[in-house]
């Protein structure tokens, strides 16, 4: 089954004057993991921002053709229906985490979508683990190293439980062990059913894809 | 151990609110300095400390005294104290109205310093329980987030300027305020990039995505949160009544 067509899309920032993706089509499954390659500055950030509908009302600009998640036009989504659907995590974890604890972190987007308590509680047990960021519960997310700032982001947007999970190169701020930590992770959570589109332009980082696009 | 260690931050929003409000309202220095007196030992009680936090605020401090100097100076009703010819330089009352701003200021100073001795998600939750609009709540916490933020930034570039060969220390006063005024629209540009990428950050996870929110966390009143509470109300309105 697929889970996001992109059709004929093609992008271009305010005030830019070049076209950063073109034409672009590709079909991603679900229940799998993809990744995204392709050299700097070729659009995969760009593409992960379209495909999570940040454009253009986000990132002001130009977009055309259609892109289309779980049977559902983006256009016609709203941005709860997109927050619940798609999850995604950014390059930069320093920008990502505000709270003053990893726990405030975590429970911060499951309150947004007005969890119960108890729900919460399970899912954090059960998020902390599975990130193997337990020891870090109490501390400040800004004094962690970029590897566990990033598994922080992780966690924080796997609290709201979507579907699909997008992650825009992850692993580079990120030491050895962590990275081999976050590819268990993300294994764990394709057997869960997820689907994971991870952009990254580093070989080694990706080879335990199911599934290559080069853009 | 210490009870007051677990106080509410909304008890701690209570005793700040109403000692403000007394000490903008009160003109005697007496008054003023047992509010300012009760305060310290307050915040003491409170885990927070008085010495501490008057040095954190010294350069603030300078300011403060400055300004009821010049208050005392320029003030000329009162009895003379220290006259050049028939200039009054000082009055009683001008020394009066300096101490009277100098203890005013100081007693809303310490008190809200005890709102610090709350951390700091006890505190967000303390407002919002107060119903204070998250909306809200979330933009004081984040412009908490930005005043760090563009100080990061700032030492960042000005260490930049050092690894390249300027020394700080060593230059000029002038010079260094053209290095600062070069410095000063980058850091800022990059601060506001900067949370611009934090709002963005906050509204994938669902910020304002719902009208509601839920709470994990809940702060709850307990008897000594009571006992504070009754307490300072007793003895604001008893200064009231003596006054
Ligand atoms: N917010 C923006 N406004 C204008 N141009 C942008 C913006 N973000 C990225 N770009 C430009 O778009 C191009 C592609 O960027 P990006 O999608 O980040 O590439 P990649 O992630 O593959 O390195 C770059 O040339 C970049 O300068
Ligand atoms: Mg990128």
């Amino acid at each position: 089954m697929i889970a996001i067509t992109v059709r004929n899309l093609g992008f271009k920032y305010e005030k830019a004057d070049h076209w950063i993706l073109n034409d672009l089509s590709m079909d991603i499954n679900k229940g799998e993991i993809t990744a995204i390659t392709g050299g700097n500055g070729c659009g995969k950030t760009t593409l992960l921002r379209c495909i999570r509908g940040l454009t253009p009302n986000i990132y002001k600009g130009k977009l055309v053709g259609d892109i289309n998640i779980l049977g559902k036009d983006l256009k016609e989504m709203d941005s709860l229906q997109l927050v619940k659907t798609i999850g995604i995590v950014f390059q930069n974890p320093e920008t990502q985490l505000f709270s003053s604890t990893v726990e405030d972190e975590l429970i911060f987007g499951a309150e947004n979508l007005c969890i119960e308590k108890d729900e919460i509680e399970k899912r954090l047990k059960e998020i902390l683990t599975l990130t193997g960021i337990e020891d870090l519960r109490l501390q400040n997310p800004g004094k962690l190293s970029g590897g566990e700032q990033q598994l922080v982001a992780i966690a924080s947007v796997l609290m709201m439980d979507p579907e699909i999970l997008l992650l825009d190169e992850v692993m580079s701020w990120v030491d050895k062990n962590n990275r081999i930590k976050i590819k268990s992770i993300l294994t764990d959570l394709k057997n869960k059913g997820k689907t994971i589109v991870m952009v990254d332009h580093i070989d080694e980082n990706i080879e335990f894809a199911d599934r290559i696009i080069k853009i | 151990m210490n009870l007051f260690r677990r106080l509410d931050p909304r008890s701690k929003i209570f005793y700040v609110g109403v000692v403000s409000t007394a000490a903008v309202v009160f003109d005697s220095l007496v008054y003023l300095s047992i509010l300012l007196v009760v305060s310290f030992a307050v915040l003491y009680l409170c885990g927070g400390s008085g010495i501490g936090t008057l040095y954190r605020l010294r350069k603030i401090l300078y300011l403060l005294v400055g300004i009821a100097i010049v208050q005392s100076i320029f003030t000329s009703e009162g009895t003379p104290i220290i006259t050049i010819g028939s200039i009054r330089i000082l009055t009683d009352y001008g020394v009066f109205r300096g101490l009277q701003f100098l203890i005013r200021l100081s007693v809303i100073i310490v008190s809200s310093s005890i709102l610090l001795t709350s951390t700091n998600r006890d505190l967000t939750q303390g407002l919002l329980q107060l119903k204070i609009p998250y909306e809200i709540v979330f933009m004081l916490l984040i412009a908490g987030k930005f005043l760090p933020l563009l100080r990061d930034e700032f030492n960042n570039k000005v260490i930049a300027m050092e690894l390249s060969g300027v020394d700080f220390k060593k230059i000029g006063f002038k010079k260094k305020l053209t290095a600062y005024k070069y410095l000063l629209l980058p850091v800022t540009v990059n601060s506001l990039l900067k949370s611009k990428e934090m709002a963005i950050s906050m509204e994938v996870r669902g910020f304002r995505a719902m009208d509601r929110r839920s709470s994990y966390r809940e702060l709850k009143f307990e008897k000594i949160d009571l006992a504070f509470i009754i307490s300072s109300m007793i003895f604001i309105t008893g200064l009231f009544i003596i006054r």
